[in-house]
């Protein structure tokens, strides 16, 4: 016996949830009433704290802005490489990076248009592009992130114990994001033979690898281990949340590591003049200024009212000074993927 | 570590998880029988976000080598355990009862008789178990966050590692294809099992009553489930869920916010779970309208919707990932580009991502005799009014129960669906689990727990009062059999 199949609630639920969605894109991307098209920014900056940014620059100039945001679980993956898959039909007017070299690397294949506006002119000449492909804005730092309660945050304890106890440190996987930065930056200073060799040897005495920085943070808060490599950004979420917890900055050959966020317009764009504005905005002095007294702490490039900074972000700022140059990097960087992809995933 | 290496050790692991659990799922089913309450707490820790699971353990447990392999088992094991409970409750029953398999033993006398005795358990107790031995394997097989999170090896992470690194996608496809080739074996195997019932099923040993010991064992089972997949990553949560409701309290934005992501992950899984569902079904509705046809036409259709299947089956089987990228490559073509930022995208990757499951539901949820679907009917069409009342409500419990249950696991799988939600849905459109992932990022908020709750609790919520609203339905309904009079 065949029963007949009826249209049941199931299918009803079903023709309910369609509405819904159409109506929820339609609200976002339909037609706006003031007849103004939105300006749609890739950001892979943490949404807890761009978002405010973001809603401000609409405020101010009432030019909706639609933010498609990265996730930890896709990061690097999701943005760059989605603008890379979208060269044919790009949908990203604005792309705010939270790092630099995946930036060069878009310009360098002739994804990005270039734009020397405000914002350009006031950021320091090592934090943009000579042509206005990009223009950095708002850093971070990579930094030792130290448990007080097992070891002092000094530069010969650190030294000592990631000799002798390198398996109470912990450090993110280097395939991604800023350790990679951080991997290119070594290799560049130490060249590829030492970096090998060094690797190999920390991971055989048992340096501990993790996903991704934040969890670095989370591992060295607990307690699960005693220090490791991280960012400002996740330091400070462990000291405001009164983790036993302090910062030094990581140094090679004397510099440190400032990794700039940029921002950058991308070819195909279809609303330049609405995304030149947002790219003014953000390179700004106000935004620079947000962004250090938001949770992040970033450090501005630009000159700011040193004295609206707050103090942990003027000490940052005095260790920013003495960073590294990393436009030059990406062939390194190119090479370090190459050998890591050959090291984790053959 | 190798592709073939991480294959490898994903599938011995899903072996070794299946010998060390797979005793214990006669044992659950036979105490969960007919008692919901004990249903849904066997199947809480399933249905539990393996986001928030992955998260609490990572600290103490990711990347620290064998520890972590270890975790991510236990973890995986008191998980997935359920899946397995569910298929034995659904598959259908064993031709062969322990009482003839028994009979048999105790008349061994040559070496014929020992096959015998073999023949009879495969066609007995080892048939029973395969269908629910097979989903285990599978969804063990294929688990990607928690083992990513805990940095244990997997297949799954080893393409996404292989992905963030530039690889393209052809060579992610080419790659995903052998695990994919495992896994439509395995699906094979259960779909076949479960879609040719034994001649006469027989339940008869299976009602017996639990042997003693076995609420023991259950309730140990279920203890150290709920601790260590629910209780331990929720504890960390609740602690700062009073303090985060009160501090979202006075931000009616945020909260409209949170409607809004939690409406386009919810309406959008709804839909897809709906047009899977829809898809399997009209599958073996076509199937068997087969039957009527002469042998040798039926024998080439039959063949040709089974290529469809393997069409309809195999995206789901790549793994979310490399079905987003190629659903994305999809709509990047010139004559689909303008389509690319609407919903569509992401409903075609939920949908087949989801269809591999639809299938192996809708097979399950069919397993109730036509018998008896036939008789529920007749005596919902009774003259007498109770007849009708309970007429009713035999035809939920056979026929809609099953069926509404199949699409509300498939609407909570596709909610819970992270890297299709990132990759493929418009701008604008976000689902509440990818802004979860943001904000876990920064660490145990109060305002997070606030809106993990929300974001998590909301769809089982609305789904179980769903439930209760079309379970009541049925038994209110009597003027609908008189007016079939």
């Amino acid at each position: 016996m065949q029963r007949s199949v009826k249209p049941g609630p199931v299918v009803i639920v079903g023709a309910v949830a369609a509405l819904v969605l159409t109506t929820l894109w339609w609200l976002t991307a339909g037609p706006q009433p003031s007849g103004r098209s939105t300006l749609v920014v890739y950001c892979a900056h943490d949404a807890v704290y761009s978002e405010e940014i973001l809603q401000q620059f609409q405020q101010r100039t009432g030019i909706r802005v639609e933010t498609r945001f990265d996730t930890e679980a896709t990061k690097s993956l999701g943005l760059v490489e989605l603008i890379k898959q979208e060269r044919g039909h790009p949908r990203c007017d604005v792309f705010w990076n939270n790092e630099l070299l995946g930036t060069v690397d878009l310009k360098e294949q002739g994804l990005l248009e270039p734009y020397r506006g405000l914002g350009w002119t006031r950021i320091p000449e090592r934090f943009r592009d000579p042509d206005g492909y990009w223009v950095g804005f708002g850093a971070r730092l990579r930094v030792w992130i130290v448990n007080k309660n097992a070891l002092s945050a000094d530069d010969e304890s650190l030294q000592t114990a990631m000799e002798l106890e390198t398996s109470r440190g912990a450090v993110a996987m280097p395939l991604f994001g800023t350790t990679l930065t951080h991997y290119t930056v070594l290799q560049h200073a130490w060249g590829e033979e030492r970096l090998r060799r060094w690797h190999e040897e920390v991971r055989r005495r048992g340096l501990r690898e993790v996903k991704g920085n934040a969890m670095v943070k989370d591992v060295v808060a607990t307690g699960q281990a005693d220090f490791g490599w991280t960012d400002t950004d996740d330091a400070f979420v462990a000291l405001d949340d009164g983790a036993p917890v302090d910062m030094l900055p990581i140094r090679v050959e004397g510099k440190t590591i400032a990794i700039p966020n940029t921002v950058a317009i991308v070819r195909g764009c279809r609303h330049r003049g609405e995304a030149e504005q947002l790219v003014d905005f953000l390179a700004s002095a106000d935004t620079e200024l947000k962004l250090a007294k938001s949770r992040a702490r970033q450090i501005p490039l630009g000159p700011v009212e040193e004295s609206q900074l707050p103090a942990e972000v003027q000490r940052l700022k005095g260790w920013a000074d003495d960073g590294r140059d990393l436009r030059d990097l990406l062939t390194v960087r190119q090479a370090v993927i190459a050998w890591l992809t050959a090291e984790y995933a053959p | 570590m190798t592709l073939p290496a991480s294959l490898f050790w994903s599938l011995v692991r899903a072996m070794a998880l299946l010998i060390l659990f797979g005793p214990l799922v006669p044992m659950l089913a036979a105490w969960v029988r007919g008692r919901p309450v004990r249903w849904a707490l066997l199947a809480a820790p399933f249905a539990f976000p393996e986001l928030l699971v992955g998260y609490a353990y990572a600290p103490w447990v990711a990347g620290r080598g064998w520890i972590a392999e270890l975790a991510c088992a236990l973890l995986l094991g008191f998980r997935t355990l359920p899946v397995a409970v569910v298929a034995w409750a659904l598959s259908p029953p064993s031709d062969v009862t322990r009482s003839a398999l028994h009979c048999r033993r105790l008349a061994l006398r040559t070496w014929f008789d020992r096959w015998d005795y073999v023949r009879l358990w495969m066609a007995g107790p080892l048939r029973r178990a395969l269908p629910s031995a097979g989903l285990f394997l599978l969804v063990t097989f294929q688990e990607f966050e928690l083992a990513a999170l805990l940095q244990a090896t997997s297949w799954t992470d080893w393409l996404f590692v292989a992905q963030v690194q530039g690889m393209t996608l052809a060579e992610s496809l080419s790659a995903a294809m052998s695990p994919a080739a495992i896994e439509f074996v395995g699906i094979a195997v259960v779909l076949g099992l479960v879609g040719t019932p034994p001649s006469h099923g027989l339940l008869i040993d299976e009602e017996r009553p639990a042997e003693p010991g076995v609420s023991t064992i259950a309730i140990v089972f279920l203890a150290t489930a709920w601790v260590l997949g629910i209780a331990a990553p929720m504890a960390q949560l609740i602690a700062g869920l009073p303090a985060g409701l009160w501090q979202m309290a006075g931000q009616p934005l945020r909260w409209w916010g949170l409607f809004r992501e939690l409406m386009a992950g919810l309406s959008a899984s709804v839909c897809a779970a709906v047009i899977a569902w829809g898809l399997s079904g009209w599958y073996f509705a076509l199937m068997n309208s087969f039957t009527a046809r002469p042998p040798a036409t039926r024998r080439g259709l039959r063949r040709g919707t089974a290529s469809a299947l393997v069409l309809l089956c195999t995206p789901g089987l790549l793994g979310s990932l490399i079905l987003a990228l190629c659903v994305l490559a999809v709509f990047q073509h010139d004559a689909l580009a303008p389509w690319y930022d609407t919903p569509l995208p992401w409903l075609v990757g939920l949908t087949l991502f989801l269809a591999p499951r639809a299938v192996l539901l809708q097979v399950w949820t069919s397993a109730s005799p036509q018998s008896s679907l036939h008789l529920a009917e007749l005596l919902q069409r009774s003259l007498d009014r109770a007849q009708r009342h309970a007429g009713a409500q035999l035809l939920w419990e056979l026929h809609g129960e099953p069926r509404f249950l199949a699409v509300a696991m498939l609407t909570y799988w596709g909610y819970l669906e992270l890297t299709l939600a990132d990759l493929l849905a418009p701008t604008g459109v976000t689902s509440g689990v990818v802004r979860l992932y943001n904000f876990m990022h920064f660490g145990r908020t109060s305002a997070l727990s606030a809106e993990a709750a929300v974001l998590l609790l909301v769809p089982l919520l609305g789904m179980w009062c769903l439930w209760m609203l079309l379970r009541w339905r049925p038994m209110r309904t009597p003027s609908s059999g008189a007016s079939a009079r």
